[in-house]
């Protein structure tokens, strides 16, 4: 029998100020829509002005939202204040009860050793059904693969392992960390002294090729697609893979619309493509969204479904 | 933390027999090399060793004591795990002194059926702080890792204080400005990537084209590249190409350097520092004897006196002679460059 598929709105991966976090999962909160919310810094430490505080602040205020709350941690963590930062995390989610998004393996070792479960993150190497065995055996109970592993042979494995999968649904994808920040680079700054340029972007600044077609996106040290990716017109075959959690990654505008276009097309209720195309901005899927890795091809193309 | 001085082995890319038989006679420590599939990072078209090969690769090390080592270091498929597995165990046949691997299932395999053969976590694996060294170490008792370029000489000094895992770092070659093992950029564009096809902007997708009085280089269609005429191209990677970003045209993401730490070598001997990588497996043989020859000399001039140690004009124009884009960067080992 086909399971109900549940709906995750994943961490804010762009520089944000505490407030817009804050606004946007309050609002989603309040939306019943949403099942999951991933807080927490994942691309970049110096985000983190006042540490993992903020995060465990407005956990604390979701509490009684009835929604199951994770925290994330930094996919890049370097230093030892980085280190500190991700058992700052865990420490707070083992006293709340809450299980953490382990981004890198430190969080993994870290979270296993204190008895705190995991969701094990899309920024571990995890590609194999030994690896996801493995995981499952030091405390993961749910996994979201590697955003370039196509869905099709994911599940099936995830059930012996007896973890839960969560797949990227919807949203720009997180292609890739560096130690250099390429925001602060774009405008001439280093990151040592970046002024939290980011800031500036809410959705991140646009990279384009020389003969000016759509591309990537620059935030901070990570470089994202463009295009947002979507399976928001393959719901229903990942539903009936077995997936049990598609994820949201979250942009500034029309959240909880998008989620509650997800939760209309897993239910039934509406049309995917339909569905996508109220959502897009009139012109074809084609020249919007993105959805290679769900065909097990590049990334950036769209494949039409049907 | 301060460390005594350490003189580390110099590990040599080979991505052919006359390849490694350069790099042992111009003073390799250590040749590194893979099979000729899709388990290692660097599976490029007419490079890699077939078991023959490989066989002969390591007798012709091991009689002038140079070590072999051998990169399996991809993920296999669900279902495609025996091409990996019997890597190790052709690995183990022929007598290679060290297995550089990423997945954990390689590596478990790896330490249940060849429990003396070394186990080294390759740079795929992405650890980059002493928690996840560490781990790898308990779980899979690796006895070395290859950092990710990410962390400065500072990071690293600090890092080999907490770990027991011997570190390897990068110190010639092409420069990967992402942390490797957690980039998709490549299958992104062209759909395969370092960790699932062991290629990074492979060449079956690099098409050259000639607009006029310019030269376009695109990857699966993706113009990343426009040089004018007599404009040296260099291989097209990815990330060093050129695009638009806040109004400004250019290399957003990295220029076409090359990676040296030349300069830094008395900084590295004292960092506890167990091994000096060079990248390079789809080069010439006549590139690989060039730059080990330029860091054998330079490595044994600053072990014999560091104190004394100066970069020689000879080292960096036999260097600059081979290396792509003809310009270095020392890359994340430096504060300045992130």
């Amino acid at each position: 029998m086909k399971q109900h598929i549940k709906l995750s709105v994943g961490p804010v991966l762009f520089g944000w100020p505490e407030a817009r976090v804050r606004d946007l999962y309050l609002r989603l909160a309040g939306d019943s829509d949403a099942d999951i919310l991933y807080l927490g810094e994942v691309v970049c430490a110096k985000r983190m002005v006042t540490g993992v505080e903020p995060t465990v602040r407005l956990a604390d205020e979701l509490k009684d939202s009835g929604k199951e709350i994770v925290l994330s941690t930094l996919a890049l963590p370097c230093s030892e204040y980085e280190l500190q930062a991700v058992r700052d995390l865990v420490a707070a989610a083992g006293e709340r009860q809450l299980a953490i998004e382990a981004n890198d393996m430190a969080a993994v070792s870290i979270a296993s050793a204190a008895g705190v479960t995991f969701v094990a993150g899309p920024h571990l190497n995890v590609y194999t059904p030994y690896a996801l065995q493995r995981l499952s055996e030091l405390g993961a109970v749910r996994v979201v693969p590697p955003l370039e592993l196509p869905p099709h042979d994911i599940p099936s494995v995830a059930a012996q392992a007896g973890v839960e999968v969560e797949y990227f649904a919807h949203g720009k994808l997180p292609l890739t960390f560096s130690a250099r920040c390429y925001s602060a680079r774009a405008r001439g700054l280093s990151k040592h002294a970046c002024h939290h340029t980011c800031f500036m972007d809410p959705d991140g600044i646009e990279m384009r090729s020389l003969d000016h077609q759509d591309f990537a996106t620059v935030n901070g040290i990570q470089i994202m697609s463009h295009r947002q990716f979507t399976v928001l017109d393959h719901v229903q075959e990942l539903s009936q893979l077995g997936v049990g959690v598609l994820r949201i990654s979250p942009q500034h505008e029309r959240m909880t619309e998008l989620v509650r276009r997800f939760r209309a097309v897993a239910d039934g209720m509406q049309d995917g493509r339909e569905a996508l195309i109220s959502l897009g901005d009139g012109s074809s899927l084609e020249q919007q969204f993105c959805n290679g890795y769900y065909h097990d091809r590049q990334g950036r193309v769209w494949i039409e479904n049907r | 933390m301060s460390h005594a001085l350490h003189k580390p082995e110099l590990v040599c890319p080979a991505g052919n027999l006359p390849s490694l038989k350069a790099a042992v006679d111009a003073g390799g420590d250590v040749v590194y090399l893979g099979f000729r599939n899709a388990s290692n990072a660097r599976n490029f078209e007419g490079l890699n060793f077939s078991a023959k090969e490989a066989q002969q690769g390591i007798e012709y090390a091991h009689r002038y004591g140079v070590k072999v080592y051998v990169a399996v270091n991809t993920s296999p498929r669900p279902g495609q795990e025996k091409a990996w597995t019997s890597s190790v165990d052709l690995a183990a046949q022929l007598g290679a002194d060290a297995v550089i691997l990423s997945d954990m299932a390689v590596l478990d395999y790896a330490k249940t059926r060849h429990p003396s053969l070394r186990r080294h976590l390759s740079v795929q694996a992405s650890a980059c702080n002493y928690e996840s060294l560490e781990f790898y170490r308990r779980e899979f008792g690796i006895v070395r890792a290859v950092l990710p370029r990410v962390l400065t000489l500072d990071d690293i000094r600090a890092l080999t204080g907490r770990t027991e895992v011997e570190i390897e770092i990068f110190a010639s070659g092409g420069l990967c400005v992402m942390a490797e093992g957690r980039c998709w950029l490549s299958s992104f564009v062209t759909g395969d990537s370092p960790n699932m096809q062991g290629v990074c902007s492979p060449a079956h997708a690099v098409r050259f084209e000639e607009q006029g009085e310019t030269l376009d280089v695109r990857l699966d269609g993706v113009l990343i590249n426009r040089f004018a005429p007599n404009e040296a191209a260099a291989y097209p990677t990815l990330c060093k190409g050129c695009f638009e970003a806040a109004g400004k045209r250019g290399h957003v993401m990295e220029e076409p350097y090359s990676l040296t730490v030349l300069e830094m070598l008395p900084g590295i001997m004292q960092a506890g520092i167990s091994a000096l990588k060079i990248e390079g497996r789809q080069r010439t043989k006549h590139y690989v004897k060039e730059v080990v020859s330029v860091m054998r000399a330079a490595v044994d001039a600053c072990a014999a006196a560091p104190q004394s140690y100066r970069t020689q004009a000879a080292w960096l124009e036999r260097m600059n002679a081979v290396s792509e884009g003809g310009a270095r960067t020392a890359g994340a080992y430096v504060d300045e460059w992130r």
